[in-house]
């Protein structure tokens, strides 16, 4: 394309010529103390806290702390840029980030601004950063599953859409792997993910993006982050900013996920700015309204009514705990606030199950009524055979002098176990998870070699997708009638047959 | 921040006692202090050291406000001031007593920021575009700031008239960016 210099200077000159010299009023205040990204502002007497408030050189601020003589603010940007006795302006706006289908397959910064060098993202519409999280009587239960195509957590601890569960464990357990997978296996699904990256490091975000964008993921998600290099300000903005970009979505009546990624970072952030503000420290040095920080942002996850369009935010957030101590400050904040947790488990991570989710402390409090019926039907049976192997686990070392009854159960365990198991970034459809617990549960893979486990998972999944598609539509969508049933059976012998012989 | 709040309160006590029919001549008085104050860097060295006694400071003080018409006020003022020790915030409460009596008469302080001097006329014009904005008398302190380059900046305690001709340069810029 070719672009004359007239055609530019033209188009200048039109600007200029549009242009009105106008006078701008506003109330303002003046910067008597500045550090650490916190500035204190005398006047601005009418401001509001949560206020988005202007320092020279185009750099936003918030105004947090009111006092009687000064007001403490956080600011957004280049503090180089600020110095004592500047101007301040209010803007009688409460921060607002931009929202809309426009950022979607985007990284942004907390503010919604663009930092993955694709261009001006041109949105027509704003959210304040801070919502009230909706009433009760705009709220119905959870009833819709939200599948994350991973086996251990789509059948023993499901989430429904608008639910708020928590990833916890240790660092290196796979907690980012889970959500990764999770937003992958939204795929042609009509869920928009938004993943906010809280105190990571650079190349961990560069890198979630490259291979949500190798996996076709990155059309349909929204990338926050808020880097450790960030300011710890522009790291407390960013849930509450990349919470309204899926509340856009929620009162659309459509379907978001949004994960925080990770909360006990942002509780560090938080704790930096209040100490700095000089609000009082309590626990941890945390400031008392630590809990309020994290409840008023689950909260705004919701199923909303039919009447309000039956759109839902789901919210998994993300606790890093240290040396497994879930009973920390704020692992227990945060496990009282959401409907339920996946524990992720340092040691089976090193023992080779991963996804390393300890089924015992793992639960849904509310996602199991959004559960699709047949894999409720064939998960009881699960449950109940991991826990007896989770019981007689310590046993297994007697090996032959145990019964008969206890070594089959311990079998049977071991199976389970093994299928479980799963490779990152490989999503499985639920039906596939249903037929393959279907399989451990009637005991076809009792015979086999937990080597071989994995072998008969792809025959199986390779036969359903080449052979009875129709099959798993009637699965997917029915419960598990007797005929259904025997059929199953039928597939599940027929996939056993061709390694009972590789077995001899 | 710590000065100003209890500068504030010395000042909030003192405006009750100014007696109606003299204001005027209050106002003159604490503008003549503010003065001498920002004027003689001495004089704050002196009340400040702890060298020289309270009875001695007062009696200096006593020169400069005898022949003032409240008098009495200022003297048992200064006293208090000494005798708690709070002589060093001397110049914020006269600052903030000067803002708060111009404002018992409906006046307001602002800062006029003009690239150069310009003629009584033009800041006249100014003093009454703002006085019409705010509905309120204002009273002037002028500042020559070449860095505006035109127009003027006028800086009240809580508004900002900007029609300077850097800002809308600067407006004009994010225009052309955009």
């Amino acid at each position: 394309m070719n672009i004359q210099p007239e055609e530019i200077s033209s188009i200048i000159k039109s600007k200029i010529n549009e242009f009105k010299f106008d006078i701008d009023v506003t109330e303002s205040g003046k910067v008597v103390q500045l550090g650490d990204g916190i500035a204190r502002v005398y006047g601005l007497q009418d401001v509001m806290a949560g206020e988005m408030i202007l320092f020279p050189g185009n750099v936003s601020g918030m105004a947090l702390n009111l006092e009687e003589d000064n007001v403490g603010c956080i600011i957004f940007g280049d503090t180089t840029k600020i110095k004592e006795g500047d101007i301040v302006k209010r803007t009688h706006k409460i921060l607002q980030v931009p929202v809309g289908d426009e950022l979607l397959g985007r990284v942004v910064n907390p503010l919604g601004e663009p930092i993955d060098g694709k261009g001006e993202i041109k949105t027509t519409q704003f959210l304040p950063v801070e919502r009230k999280a909706l009433g009760v009587v705009h709220r119905q239960p959870v009833k819709e599953p939200l599948q994350t195509g991973i086996k251990p957590i789509d059948s023993m601890i499901p989430i429904g859409r608008g639910q708020r569960e928590l990833i916890i464990g240790d660092r290196q357990t796979g907690k980012t792997a889970i959500a990764l997978d999770t937003i992958i296996n939204q795929k042609n699904t009509d869920v928009f993910c938004i993943y906010v990256a809280i105190g990571q490091k650079k190349s961990s975000v560069a890198k979630f993006v490259k291979t949500l964008e190798e996996n076709d993921a990155l059309s349909y998600t929204i990338v926050v982050s808020a880097t450790a290099a960030e300011s710890s300000a522009l790291q407390y903005l960013a849930p509450y900013g990349a919470c309204s970009m899926g509340e856009y979505f929620r009162d659309k009546g459509q379907h978001a996920l949004i994960i925080y990624d990770d909360l006990s970072k942002h509780a560090n952030s938080y704790r930096e700015l209040s100490l700095l503000l000089r609000r009082p420290p309590g626990r941890e040095a945390y400031p008392g309204d630590v809990f309020y920080l994290h409840s008023r942002l689950l909260e705004r996850a919701s199923k909303l009514s039919e009447d309000k369009g039956g759109g839902s935010l789901t919210a998994l957030p993300i606790i890093e705990t240290k040396a497994e101590d879930i009973s920390a400050y704020i692992p227990t904040n945060v496990i009282s606030i959401t409907d339920g947790q996946i524990y992720l488990s340092t040691r089976l991570f090193f023992s080779g199950v991963r996804p390393a989710i300890n089924a015992g402390l793992s639960v849904s409090r509310v996602g199991g009524s959004a559960q699709i019926k047949a894999m409720k039907k064939v998960v009881g049976q699960l449950r109940l055979d991991l826990a007896q192997y989770a019981e007689l686990e310590a046993f297994s070392k007697f090996g032959s002098d145990l019964d008969k009854a206890t070594l089959q159960q311990l079998r049977r365990g071991e199976k389970l176990i093994e299928i479980l198991k799963q490779g990152q970034y490989q999503p499985i459809p639920v039906v596939k998870q249903i037929f393959i617990i279907f399989m451990a549960n009637n005991g076809y893979l009792d015979q086999f070699d937990n080597e071989l486990i994995g072998k008969i998972e792809e025959e199986l999944f390779s036969i359903l997708d080449s052979k009875y598609k129709d099959l798993m539509q009637t699965i997917e969508k029915s419960k598990l009638t007797d005929q259904i049933l025997d059929k199953m059976h039928e597939v599940s012998k027929k996939v056993i047959e061709r390694f009972k012989s590789e077995m001899k | 921040m710590k000065n100003m709040l209890v500068a504030k309160r010395y000042a909030k006590a003192l405006l009750p006692l100014i007696p109606k029919d003299k204001v005027k001549e209050f106002l003159s008085e604490v503008k003549l202090l503010k003065k001498v104050t920002l004027d003689d860097e001495y004089l704050m060295d002196f009340l400040n050291s702890k060298m020289v006694k309270t009875q001695t400071k007062l009696e200096l003080l006593d020169v400069v406000i005898k022949d003032f018409s409240n008098y009495i006020i200022w003297k048992e003022f200064f006293q208090i001031l000494l005798e708690k020790q709070r002589q060093f915030i001397l110049p914020q409460i006269l600052e903030i007593l000067e803002k708060d009596v111009l404002e018992k008469q409906g006046i307001v302080k602002i800062t006029l920021r003009i690239a150069k001097k310009h003629s009584e006329k033009v800041i006249r014009k100014i003093s009454l575009y703002v006085e019409n904005f705010l509905k309120k008398k204002i009273e002037i302190n002028e500042i020559i700031d070449p860095n505006i380059i035109g127009g003027f900046v006028a800086e009240g305690d809580k508004y900002l008239i900007d029609c300077s001709v850097r800002h809308n340069l600067e407006k004009l810029q994010s225009v052309l960016k955009n």
